[in-house]
C-alpha cells in the first residue's frame, strides 16, 4: 500500500535573536512551498543548508506545525498535537531514517531489540511472531541474522545504517522520510545503501521524501526533484527534466557543480542569510543573468510543461541560453 | 628533472610489532601538479598526509621510509627545523576550517602571524597590508574591512577561504588540502576548488586533495592514488585511470558512485574494509575482491608498473569479472 502526500503553500516562520540585546526577529524557513508526492516515487529535495528543506521534513513528519498551508498523506491531516488515534495513524504510516546511523541507534540494545522495539509497542503479535518479523526484517535490509544479538558497537557504518532501516520498516510504514540516509557512509558502503532504498522501494510499494545536499545522490533516487532556494522552491519537476533541461539557473549551477566536467559558470557569492532575504527573486544577487526585474519582481513558480515547474523570469529564454 | 616530493616506502605504526596503519607508500608530486588522494575512512590518507607534515598523532610514528620535499630529507630534520617549513613552503588546509582559525584573533592578526614567523616581518601596519592582499588573492570581498574580522563573523566558506590564504600566505612548494571541501555547500565547494586550483596554477604549486570525492578528483587532479588499507593499490594520471582502472578496487569505487545520469544499479564491493593487521598475507582487497584467486592471497602485493606512468597492485590488472566481461 502506498501513500500521496500532498504539501499546500506551507510556510514557517521562527522567531529568533541574533544577540542576546536585539530584538526578536523572523527567520522564514519555508514561504509558500506547494508539492505534491505520488505513491511509490520518490520527491528529492535539494538545497544548500538554510534552504528550509529540513523544517519541511519536520513538517512532513508531524514533528512542528506550519503556520500557514497544509499537509496531508492520503487525504488525511498531518500536524503536531493530532487526536491519539489520527497520531498513532501517522506514526504507523510514517517513518524516518536519518543521517547518522550512530546517534539513532540505542548503544544498550541489541539488533533484534532494536528492530523489534516499535513492534512491542505497537503490540503487534506474540514474543515469538515479533522474533520471526525481526529475522524477516533483517533478511529484508540484507543483514546477517548472526548480527541479530551484536549491539550496534560492533557494527559498522553500513550495517547500523541497516539496522535504522530494519526499524523503520517494522512496522510496514507506507512512507520513509529519507534525510541524508547515505551522506556519513563510505563510498562503497553508500552504493549499498542506495541499492537497497531502490530495491525496499520496488519490493514494498513505499514513497520516499529524501533529503540531500548532495545532487548526484538525489538524481539517483529519486522519480521527482523539487530545488528549494530560501524557503521557496525554485524548481520542480521529474527527475530527467529537472536534470537534463534545467530551468532555473540555481539549478544549472547545482548540476555544473555535481557534474564532473560540467563547465557552465559558477555562480558568484553565497546564498543570502533567510534572516534578511533579497527582494525580488531570492536567487537575484547571485544570478548571472539577472536583469532589472529581477531584482524588483518576485518570479511566480510557472509551468514549463507538463509538471516541470521553475520560478524564472527567463525560464522561456533559458533554453536558448543553455543551447 | 627530480620531483618536488618524493614519498619512498613510507610505513607508519604505533610500535615495531604494531600492524601499519601505513603500509609502504610511495608517490611523486611535480611542482605546479595535482595529486588526488583517494581512499575510505581508515585507509591511511589522513595519516600519510600528516606524516608529511610530521604531525602524527601520540603514539603513531614514521617506522621507515623517506619523505623528501625539493630535495631535503623530512625525516632527519629536527622539529624546530620542521616547524619553520610547516605554514612556509608546505600548507595544510584541513576540512573543519574552524579548527585552524583562532576565534579569539583578528583575522589581520592570523595571517599575518604565518608572516612574522616565516618572513620576519614587523609591525601591525605592514603585517595587516599584508593580510589584506592575501585576502585578496583569495577573492574575499573588501578585505580591507574583513582584515579586522573575528572567524565567528565569516560563513563557512569564506573561512575556508581565510584558511586557504593562511596557508598560502608563504608561497608554500606544496599544499596538502585534507578534505578542505566536505562540509561545504554544492556552489560553494566548486568555487573554493576553483580557486585552489587557479592559485596552483599561478603560482606553480604543487596541491595533494584528499577527498573521497571521485567526480572531484576527475576535474581538479592531474593524477590520482587509491589507498586502501593503509597501501596505495593504484596510481597515475587521473584521465587514464577512470577510463579504465586497473584494480578493481578503482573500479569498484567508480562503479559506485552516483551520477546525475540515470537511474542504474550501483556497482557495488562486497562487504568492509580490513581493520589494520587482519590481513595476514597476500591482498588486502582479495577478500571483497571480484577477480581473486588463490594465488590473490599468497604472498605480498607490491605496485606493479603498467606503463604510460601507471601502477597497480594487482596481480590481474585491468580483469573483469565473467558476468560483466561477457555484458
Amino acid at each position: 500500500m502506498s501513500a500521496r502526500i500532498h504539501i499546500e503553500a506551507v510556510s514557517k516562520t521562527y522567531p529568533v535573536r541574533t544577540s542576546l540585546f536585539s530584538r526578536r526577529r523572523e527567520l522564514a524557513a519555508l514561504r509558500g512551498v506547494s508539492l505534491q508526492i505520488e505513491a511509490g516515487t520518490t520527491l528529492g529535495l535539494v538545497g544548500e543548508s538554510g534552504s528550509g528543506k529540513s523544517t519541511l521534513a519536520r513538517l512532513v513528519m508531524g514533528a512542528e506545525n506550519a503556520d500557514a498551508g497544509t499537509i496531508s498523506i492520503d487525504g488525511r491531516d498531518v500536524r503536531a498535537g493530532l487526536p491519539r488515534a489520527a497520531d498513532a495513524w501517522l506514526w504507523r504510516t510514517l517513518q524516518p531514517v536519518l543521517q547518522d546511523p550512530y546517534g539513532a541507534l540505542n548503544p544498550r540494545m541489541t539488533v533484534a531489540e532494536t528492530v523489534g522495539e516499535p513492534l512491542h509497542i505497537q503490540r503487534q503479535g506474540s514474543r515469538a511472531e515479533i522474533a520471526a518479523r525481526v529475522r524477516e526484517l533483517l533478511e529484508l535490509v540484507g543483514l546477517s541474522a548472526a548480527l541479530a544479538t551484536s549491539l550496534p558497537v560492533a557494527l559498522s557504518g553500513g550495517q547500523r545504517q541497516r539496522v535504522a532501516i530494519a526499524r523503520a520498516l517494522s512496522i510496514s510504514p507506507r512512507v520513509l522520510i529519507l534525510d541524508e540516509p547515505v551522506s556519513a557512509l563510505d563510498m562503497s558502503v553508500q552504493a549499498q545503501v542506495i541499492n537497497l532504498l531502490q530495491d525496499l522501494q520496488d519490493r514494498l510499494g513505499l514513497t520516499y521524501l529524501l533529503i540531500s545536499h548532495d545532487l548526484a545522490v538525489v538524481a539517483h533516487l529519486s522519480t521527482h526533484i523539487a530545488v528549494l532556494y530560501l524557503g521557496q522552491v525554485v524548481e520542480a519537476g521529474d527527475r530527467n527534466a529537472v536534470i537534463r533541461t534545467p530551468r532555473h539557473p540555481y539549478t544549472r549551477s547545482l548540476i555544473a557543480a555535481a557534474e564532473p566536467g560540467g563547465e557552465v559558470e559558477a555562480i558568484q557569492g553565497e546564498m543570502p542569510s533567510p534572516l534578511a532575504p533579497p527582494s525580488g527573486c531570492p536567487f537575484h544577487p547571485r544570478c548571472p543573468q539577472a536583469v532589472s526585474e529581477c531584482h524588483s519582481t518576485p518570479p511566480a513558480l510557472r509551468r514549463i510543461s507538463g509538471t516541470h515547474l521553475a520560478a524564472c523570469h527567463l525560464a522561456d529564454s533559458a533554453q536558448e541560453t543553455a543551447a | 628533472m627530480s620531483p618536488l616530493l618524493h614519498v619512498e616506502a613510507l610505513r607508519i605504526a604505533a610500535g615495531p610489532h604494531a600492524p601499519a596503519l601505513v603500509d609502504g607508500i610511495s608517490l611523486e608530486l611535480d611542482r605546479g601538479k595535482a595529486l588526488g588522494l583517494v581512499g575510505e575512512s581508515g585507509a591511511g590518507k589522513t595519516l600519510a598526509c600528516l606524516a608529511l607534515l610530521r604531525l602524527l598523532p601520540e603514539g603513531l610514528h614514521i617506522r621507515d621510509g623517506r619523505i623528501r620535499l625539493d630535495g631535503q630529507e623530512l625525516t632527519a630534520l629536527t622539529d624546530t627545523e620542521m616547524r619553520r617549513l610547516r605554514g612556509g613552503r608546505i600548507g595544510m588546509v584541513l576540512q573543519n576550517p574552524l579548527s585552524s582559525l583562532n576565534p579569539l584573533m583578528r583575522i589581520g592578526d592570523q595571517i599575518g602571524e604565518a608572516f612574522a614567523v616565516h618572513r620576519g616581518v614587523r609591525g601591525r601596519t605592514a603585517l595587516w597590508k599584508l593580510a589584506v592582499e592575501a585576502l585578496r588573492a583569495v577573492r574575499i570581498p573588501t578585505p580591507e574591512q574583513r582584515v579586522s574580522a573575528y572567524a565567528h563573523q565569516f560563513s563557512g566558506g569564506m573561512r575556508q577561504r581565510v584558511a586557504i590564504a593562511m596557508n598560502i600566505a608563504c608561497a608554500p612548494d606544496l599544499l596538502i588540502a585534507d578534505e578542505p571541501t566536505t562540509a561545504l555547500d554544492a556552489t560553494i565547494r566548486l568555487q573554493v576548488l576553483r580557486l585552489l586550483g587557479d592559485i596552483r596554477r599561478e603560482r606553480r604549486m604543487a596541491l595533494i586533495l584528499v577527498t573521497h570525492d571521485l567526480p572531484m578528483v576527475a576535474r581538479f587532479c592531474d593524477d590520482v592514488a587509491v589507498m586502501y588499507a593503509g597501501r596505495i593499490v593504484e596510481r597515475g594520471p587521473v584521465e587514464a585511470i577512470f577510463a579504465n582502472p586497473a584494480h578493481p578496487y578503482t573500479r569498484g569505487l567508480i562503479g559506485a558512485t552516483p551520477r546525475l545520469d540515470g537511474r542504474r544499479r550501483l556497482a557495488t564491493i562486497a562487504g568492509q574494509p580490513p581493520s589494520p593487521g587482519s590481513i595476514a598475507t597476500g591482498c588486502a582487497f582479495a577478500p571483497r575482491c571480484d577477480v581473486a584467486d588463490a594465488g590473490c592471497r599468497q604472498g605480498r602485493m607490491d605496485l606493479l608498473d603498467l606503463g604510460e606512468q601507471r601502477a597497480a597492485a594487482c596481480r590481474k590488472p585491468f580483469a573483469r569479472p565473467p558476468a560483466e566481461a561477457a555484458a
